[in-house]
């Protein structure tokens, strides 16, 4: 489903990838882990079609994602609904007066009928113990409560594949537990995780393989 | 050496223009592929020198002079291909701004100064460089083939004048556009650029070729090359050393003015006559004509003149060359930066 | 603690079918910001050779302001043309590009607004003022692009501008940066999560906006607090290693023969 041919990609000039190539299957839990700077966000940024690759392919379904292909409208938005993306800071993904539009927002813009939009709403909130930030604006919600309403906007769209930037910082250990837990029944229900971290063992139990990047800017897979 | 309007019919420019086309085409492509970035934006430095050389005019006794271009120094320097496109932008900006030279004849001044030139220069010079492998054997190629190499280049402008009065004739029999045929155009060209301008070009070759060898021999590989102070050093001191070209009186063999040229007594006489095709021909005010700037001194206007043709040259090089996008070398390793 | 269940709908493959919908506004403001960020970015790298003190150039791109602005002879202005040309061809091709392009449309505009005055028969002077507008702005830029902002805002001291005005500028640029980079990253957000028709594009944007808005008064309280506990107490000391040097003189030597050059041709001497 998601593959890299051979990728490169460099920062003016710099080469922060070199050679990347990986190919995820539909229901993988992959971790990108590696020490900073070596090139996890570039790879996370490649997948959201935010930047593309200097060198190589990244192929999606079969389909190289390239910058005129990510132009076509109804294909980015095909696109972005099917890959979601949980930035590590929240603060830069929440921009909505409430938590309650914050969730709504996804969906909305879907044209789901009404009472989707608000049953889905309603789950999240219920799914994520939301009640009490749901009239809140998220700017003033503490960094675990950002997160999580974080999480929640993305849940709402429902996408197939969840990417996320080392959701763990900023975390308490109750929410991170709260996480791991979330995160399994993401996979349960077939979904695909790509997640980036630092965290040794954090995730262990449920991923697949990871993905390890040296300081070479090399990936290897390991299996775990 | 630079043809200026209303010399050549209008048709013969068109052709002319239209040989150039392809030239250019394939000229483009080859730069493109085969000239690395940065050393495409020291081709403008180039197209600066064959700009200033073409400034010093070198004063033949009768009263007309002439110049070196340094087309073949750029081919050696950088392949003809290159050379070709750097001279045709010194001599679009010579048209442009300093008439000289005209813009409906730069067809055929490209033709015989950007590309007969470069391409006969360069191929004289590999030839003869195959069985003169000595670093002296490399100066007298390069010396023979720039001497070849313009005249080859006069002798082109030559024809080009020589065949209007064959082609273009009036009903009295007076010539439309130049008045002088083959007979009287190939001596007149040919005696100055045998002698004294053909040796002009092979000293300017030589001598830039041998001082960039010393201060820049990195400039003559193929790979990499910097701009180096030197370079900029010798074009500054060519620059200051242009109102030297001023001295030279009189005007070069076919670029008179319309009235100058019913004066000229090449036909054992003087013409007594100005063509018609000339008199109410196309005319084109330059920005600074004849290098000279309205309320300052020549000798002043002119160092101005050459420094801002230089600098165009170089400007319009290094901005062209920023549009080729830079390779980016993913083989090499982040650490050893 | 117990298993999470996801809803219904969560465990289901989302079938969706986007219809069209612009948002060239996101992408649109991406790339200005972008272009913006860059610039700032691609200016505080700038150390062109910047030996000798800055107030010197300062000083020097006045003074050639001053007397383009106030000449009115044509060949004085190319003299000015002239150096700045050559002062171009030290610059790498894609600023030579930034340069020339903000100068000649500084330059169309002021033609276009002096249409007008050619038409009701002005002085003939009047032409020359596009030309002056291509050249100041030509000088301006040059010293934008070979002094980083930091340099120049810290060589308005050797003017006596005041510490706190400088200070302010410094943290204005400062912020300008990292508050970009902020909405940068809140429009690619907005941009992932905007898989489809949004009627409600005005209140994401300005969404966008107040977060930021918030983040910065955040931030220059977080930034004063962490002031005081630097026993900042209200004055900003000086602190200069530079003195003049020689290249400075050279600049005011070049500035002197200008002036002179110029009362030459303005025929002061005359």
């Amino acid at each position: 489903m998601i593959e890299f041919q051979d990728v490169c990609y460099a920062y003016e000039r710099i080469p922060v990838l070199q050679h990347v190539n990986f190919t995820i299957q539909p229901g993988d839990a992959v971790l990108l882990a590696g020490p900073n700077g070596t090139g996890k966000s570039t790879i996370l940024k490649i997948l959201n079609g935010l930047i593309y690759p200097g060198q190589g392919k990244y192929l999606f379904y079969g389909r190289e994602i390239t910058e005129k292909l990510m132009r076509e409208h109804k294909y980015s938005k095909w696109y972005h609904q099917k890959v979601g993306f949980v930035w590590q800071n929240p603060d830069v993904q929440l921009f909505c007066g409430s938590v309650e539009e914050e969730l709504a927002f996804g969906p909305q813009q879907m044209g789901l009928p009404e009472e989707e939009v608000l049953r889905r709403v309603e789950d999240a909130i219920a799914l994520l113990h939301l009640e009490n930030l749901r009239m809140r604006a998220p700017y003033y919600l503490s960094g675990g409560e950002k997160k999580k309403t974080a999480i929640a906007a993305i849940l709402t769209m429902n996408p197939e594949i969840w990417t996320m930037d080392e959701p763990l910082s900023a975390l308490d250990e109750k929410t991170q537990l709260w996480l791991v837990d979330f995160l399994k029944a993401l996979k349960k229900s077939g979904k695909t995780l790509i997640i980036s971290t630092h965290d040794k063992t954090f995730a262990r139990d449920f991923a697949d393989y990871r993905i390890l990047l040296n300081e070479e800017h090399e990936a290897r897979i390991e299996t775990l | 050496m630079h043809i200026p309007d209303n010399y050549l019919s209008p048709s013969t420019c068109a052709v002319m223009g239209a040989v150039m086309l392809p030239v250019w085409y394939i000229a483009v492509k080859k730069v493109k592929e085969e000239v690395p970035k940065d050393k495409l934006s020291l081709l403008g430095i180039g197209a600066a020198f064959s700009f200033l050389s073409m400034m010093f005019n070198v004063p033949l006794p009768g009263g007309t002079t002439g110049h070196a271009v340094g087309g073949t120094l750029l081919a050696i320097l950088f392949g003809p291909y290159a050379a070709c496109l750097a001279v045709t932008v010194a001599l679009f900006i010579q048209a442009l701004f300093f008439g000289d030279g005209g813009i409906l004849a730069f067809g055929a001044n490209c033709f015989n100064m950007a590309f007969v030139l470069p391409f006969t220069g360069w191929l004289v010079y590999s030839l003869l460089k195959k069985y003169l492998s000595s670093v002296k054997g490399e100066y007298i190629a390069a010396a023979f083939g720039s001497y070849v190499g313009i005249n080859a280049a006069a002798f082109c402008a030559a024809v080009e004048f020589g065949i209007q009065p064959l082609l273009f004739t009036d009903g009295v029999g007076q010539a439309l556009y130049c008045p002088y045929p083959l007979v009287i155009s190939i001596p007149a060209m040919m005696v100055g650029h045998i002698t004294l301008f053909g040796l002009a070009e092979v000293v300017f070759t030589t001598a830039v070729l041998a001082y960039l060898k010393k201060t820049s021999p990195e400039l003559l590989q193929t790979q990499r090359a910097k701009e180096s102070i030197s370079l900029y050093g010798l074009l500054a001191a060519l620059i200051v050393c242009t109102p030297a070209g001023l001295l030279a009186a009189g005007t070069a063999w076919g670029e008179w003015e319309p009235e100058e040229l019913a004066e000229q007594n090449f036909v054992g006489h003087a013409l007594g006559y100005t063509p018609s095709g000339m008199e109410n021909g196309f005319s084109f005010g330059a920005l600074f004509p004849d290098y000279s700037v309205a309320g300052l001194p020549d000798a002043f206007g002119y160092i101005l003149s050459a420094v801002i043709g230089t600098a165009l040259l170089i400007l319009i090089f290094k901005v062209v060359s920023s549009f080729f996008s830079d390779k980016i070398d993913y083989e090499k390793s982040v650490h050893g930066v | 603690m117990a298993e999470l269940k996801l809803p219904e709908w969560a465990m289901r493959e989302e079938n969706y079918k986007p219809s069209g919908d612009r948002d060239f506004f996101i992408s649109r403001s991406l790339l200005r910001l972008m272009g913006v960020l860059l610039h700032i970015r691609r200016q505080a790298k700038n150390v062109m050779n910047y030996k000798g003190l800055a107030a010197g150039r300062l000083l020097f791109v006045f003074i050639v302001v001053l007397l383009t602005v106030g000449t009115r002879m044509g060949a004085f202005l190319l003299l000015v043309l002239t150096g700045e040309l050559v002062l171009l061809c030290f610059m790498p091709g894609s600023t030579i590009l930034r340069i020339l392009r903000n100068a000649l449309l500084a330059m169309l505009f002021s033609a276009l607004v002096l249409l007008p005055a050619l038409f009701l028969g002005s002085a003939p002077a009047i032409v020359l003022i596009p030309l002056k507008t291509f050249l100041t702005v030509m000088c301006l830029s040059i010293l934008n692009e070979s002094l980083p902002w930091h340099v120049l805002t810290a060589s308005l001291r050797v003017f006596h501008v005041p510490q706190i005005f400088i200070q302010i500028l410094d943290i204005t640029l400062k912020y300008i940066v990292l508050l970009g980079e902020i909405s940068l990253e809140m429009l690619y957000a907005l941009k992932l999560r905007s898989v489809g028709r949004n009627p409600m594009k005005k209140q994401a944007f300005s969404g966008v906006l107040g977060v930021t808005f918030l983040k910065s008064r955040e931030m220059s309280e977080e930034m004063y607090r962490a002031m005081i506990c630097r026993c900042f107490t209200g004055d900003y000391p000086v602190f200069s290693g530079k003195r003049w040097q020689v290249q400075d003189a050279l600049l005011l030597v070049s500035a002197s023969v200008l002036v002179l050059v110029y009362s030459y041709i303005e025929g002061a001497f005359l």
